[in-house]
Formats: structure tokens, C-alpha cells, sequence
């Protein structure tokens, strides 16, 4: 607080120290408020203990077995998700074989929904790990949300990071895939689990802020055309609302 | 986290080996402390938040955030230095949110001098009673709610739980001569509201 920057703070401390009979009044009343003093009610105790319970870190093997069995589900997740992504920039690249100014690209997301039969094919060729960004973005309203969930959703596309053309898919963070292990993601997935977000339809996170509080932004397929965006606070806590929960306009690969 | 049979002898461990049996893998450690503490907790993240449910919400962030967090606590400090140092920078933080994004708050109402703009929330926060001295709790925690977010905190912790200005200043994070200075404006600001001294 600025205030307390001022030449006057000297002043203060000083009165801290010798008290005039108002403060030392006030300081009387504060002590006897307190002397009855509260206790947690019941049911913020057991608010709470659910909360630290579902909290609670699995040690050892067993939070090893819990890991692998998270990163086995992301990988079919998110290799299906490439597999949808490097379907649709092949009718992209199709279309712009016929369309040479790209115009083509508007109807790319039908063709990329329309090849699921191959879809099995193509991931097991290219497992990949989830698609976790670090943008720092301070997302505000639905506009930037939308904009949020094309950089998410097209970092999961091998083809986008091969040619170099994303700028945030070749971020130091992404690069160095640091955010990869972050808790806040398996938090965040949590949380967003427990506000109703499929995980399987998970398609990728940002770790970046939402009006100015950190958050983690979730991105998943919600519906034919549309993506279900969840921002929840970095420390959020699974049943907790979150920040904001959109669903956008499927971005188009 | 198995909470322990009535009846059963009290965890003979110290608060600051408990944390370091949390982050071996003892399930039940991390609980144990929270059992110990959390009346306190409530108590400060109650009168610093002047807010019931936006106090359960922060004690709730805070002790999940500590028991994720243990394996970085040192001992540098005290157990409850550090879970206290926690639970306020959540008040504050949650303050700090509503302060940008503010909404009606539920326990507004028409305060002592007919502002009705002014936030009375902690004096809903005690139930009601009829013996005298809750009036004057009633005056002293609705009039506390008043204050800035930082001097509210100092004076909780220093007048309210006597926690030594050197061990607010850890909590909050700053100087101790910032302390004293919070808790004496916090104080005269306190004497005008409630004509402490004679100033009414």
C-alpha cells in the first residue's frame, strides 16, 4: 500500500509503540472480540476436509501407476485430436491444389470431421504428448477465448509445428515442454472434470490468465461446430466454479 | 486422511514433523495439522475477509495450496507461521479479486453512521447473542470490515490473536515498521468509527 510509504509511516510506528488511550481503547475492544474466539463450523470442516482429501498426493508407486494412466489416456486422446488435425490440413492441402489462393480453407473442418474411419490409423502412427501452452495470455471476454482455443487446438497438429508458422507453438515454454508436468494441468483437468468437461473431449491447455488472475484455460469439443472453453484458476479446487466456462465457435484448423 | 477415533491420544509429533511425515507419504500427517489449526485459521480468515462464505472459500484454497506446497516448506519458520503467512495472502488475494470484479455482496446493509454504502459483512459473521459484550463485538468486527484490506489483516493478527509484529510482518510479508504502521492507522481509523476515547 502506497500509504504506508509516506513520511508520516515514522509517525505511526511511533504511535504504535505509545499508543494514545483511543488506540489503546481500540486495541481493548479487538482483544475482547477475539477472547470468544471462533470455532471452524461444521460444515466448512467438512467442506474442507473433502477438499483435502481429494487433494491428498498418491505416493510413490501408486502415483507412478496414476501418472502413466493419465499420460496413456492423453496420448489416445490427443493422438486421435493430430489425427483430426493432420486429416483436415491434408483436405487443406488438397483443396489449395484447386483453389490456389486458399479460399478453400473455411471448409477444411468438415473434411477433417468427415475422416474419422481413418482417424485409429493415423494416431497410432503419431502419438503425441498433450498439447500444454504457457501463452501468459490475460484472456477477457469471448472473443479472446475463441482466439485462445485455435492456438490451443492447433498446437496438438504435428503438421503446425513442422512448418514453423505458429508463433506460439514455438514458444521457449512449448519448446521446452516445461509446462508438460505442471500440476496446475492435472489440477486444471480436475477441476474442469468436475464442472462437467469430458476429459476425453480435452483437447488442450493454457496456462495463462483470465482478467488478471493466472488460470488455466481448457479446451474441449463440446459439440458439432463448437468448443466448450473452461477457465478455472490455477489453485482451483475440483466442485469449485470456474472463472468462466464458453463454448466458441469450433477455430478452424 | 483419516480423521482420528474420539477417545484416541493426541499425535505426540510436532506440527513441523508432521508436515515432514506429509511430504514422506504419511496419509493422515497433513490432517493432523489442519485439526490442530484450523479453528485459528477460521478465526483470522473470518475477520480479515468480513466474509463467511469468501472466508471458507480462502481457508480452503490456502490449506489445499499448502498441503500440494508442504515439500517447499523449510522450517525456516513455524508451522502455523507459514499456514497463517498462507491463509491471509488468500483473504487478501480474494480482496483483491472482489475489488476488481465487484458484486453484490449479500451481507450489505445500511451501516452505523446511515451510509448505506458501507460494508458491515462481519457483523452478520457472529450469530446473534444477547449478552453485552457481543455488541460490542458486533461494533468492533462490523467497524473492522471497514478498514482497508492490509491494516484489517495487521490489526487481526496483532491486536485481535497477538501474533508478535515481528512474526505479522512474516505473515504479511512485510517490514515490521509497515506493520506498526498499518496497526496505528488502523487503530485511529478504528477510535473514529466507534468514538473510541471520547472522538465520536
Amino acid at each position: 500500500m502506497s500509504s504506508d510509504d509516506e513520511g508520516s509511516a515514522e509517525v505511526d510506528r511511533d504511535a504504535f509503540d505509545h499508543p494514545s488511550a483511543a488506540q489503546q481503547e481500540v486495541r481493548e475492544l479487538l482483544r475482547a472480540a477475539a477472547a470468544r474466539d471462533l470455532t471452524m463450523p461444521d460444515d466448512v470442516v467438512a467442506r474442507l476436509d473433502a477438499a483435502l482429501a481429494a487433494a491428498q498426493p498418491v505416493s510413490g508407486v501408486a502415483s507412478l501407476d496414476r501418472r502413466r494412466q493419465r499420460a496413456r489416456r492423453w496420448n489416445r486422446v490427443l493422438a486421435a485430436a493430430a489425427g483430426v488435425v493432420v486429416l483436415g490440413g491434408g483436405a487443406l492441402l488438397v483443396q489449395r491444389v484447386d483453389l490456389p489462393d486458399g479460399a478453400g480453407s473455411a471448409s477444411s473442418g468438415a473434411a477433417a470431421g468427415g475422416g474419422t474411419e481413418q482417424e485409429d490409423a493415423t494416431a497410432s502412427a503419431t502419438p503425441v504428448d498433450p498439447p500444454v501452452l504457457s501463452t501468459g495470455t490475460d484472456y477477457g471476454d469471448a472473443a479472446a477465448l475463441r482466439a485462445g482455443a485455435a492456438v490451443v487446438a492447433a498446437a496438438g497438429a504435428p503438421a503446425a509445428t513442422a512448418d514453423g508458422g505458429r508463433t506460439l507453438l514455438s514458444s521457449p515454454q512449448d519448446a521446452a515442454g516445461e509446462d508438460r508436468g505442471d500440476p496446475a494441468v492435472a489440477q486444471a483437468l480436475s477441476c474442469a472434470q468436475a464442472a462437467g468437461v469430458d476429459p476425453a473431449a480435452v483437447v488442450g491447455v493454457d496456462l495463462a490468465q483470465w482478467r488478471g488472475t493466472p488460470a488455466a484455460v481448457v479446451v474441449a469439443t463440446s459439440g458439432p461446430g463448437t468448443v466448450r472453453v473452461t477457465v478455472l484458476p490455477r489453485d482451483c479446487v475440483p466442485g469449485a466454479a470456474p472463472l468462466t466456462s464458453q463454448t466458441v465457435p469450433s477455430p478452424t484448423p | 486422511m483419516t480423521p482420528p477415533a474420539a477417545g484416541d491420544p493426541p499425535d505426540p509429533r510436532s506440527d513441523a514433523e508432521l508436515v515432514a511425515a506429509h511430504v514422506a507419504g504419511d496419509p493422515d500427517a497433513f490432517g493432523e495439522v489442519v485439526r490442530r489449526h484450523r479453528d485459528r485459521l477460521w478465526a483470522v480468515a473470518l475477520r480479515t475477509t468480513g466474509d463467511r462464505e469468501e472466508a471458507a472459500d480462502a481457508v480452503q484454497d490456502a490449506l489445499v495450496s499448502a498441503l500440494r506446497a508442504a515439500y517447499r516448506f523449510r522450517g525456516d519458520s513455524a508451522v502455523t507461521t507459514w499456514l497463517h503467512r498462507i491463509v491471509v495472502n488468500a483473504c487478501l488475494d480474494r480482496a483483491r479479486r472482489r475489488a476488481v470484479r465487484p458484486t453484490r455482496p449479500l451481507e450489505e446493509e445500511v451501516g452505523p453512521g446511515g451510509d448505506d454504502s458501507v460494508r458491515t459483512g462481519a457483523a452478520l459473521a457472529v450469530a446473534p447473542d444477547q449478552t453485552p459484550s457481543v455488541q460490542t463485538r458486533i461494533d468492533v468486527t462490523g467497524a473492522l470490515a471497514r478498514l482497508p484490506e492490509a491494516q484489517r489483516a495487521a490489526l487481526v493478527l496483532v491486536d485481535m490473536y497477538d501474533v508478535p509484529v515481528a512474526e505479522a510482518a512474516e505473515i504479511l510479508g512485510v517490514a515490521v515498521g509497515t506493520v506498526k504502521s498499518r496497526c496505528s492507522r488502523g487503530r485511529t481509523a478504528l477510535a473514529e468509527i466507534l468514538g473510541a476515547g471520547g472522538n465520536r
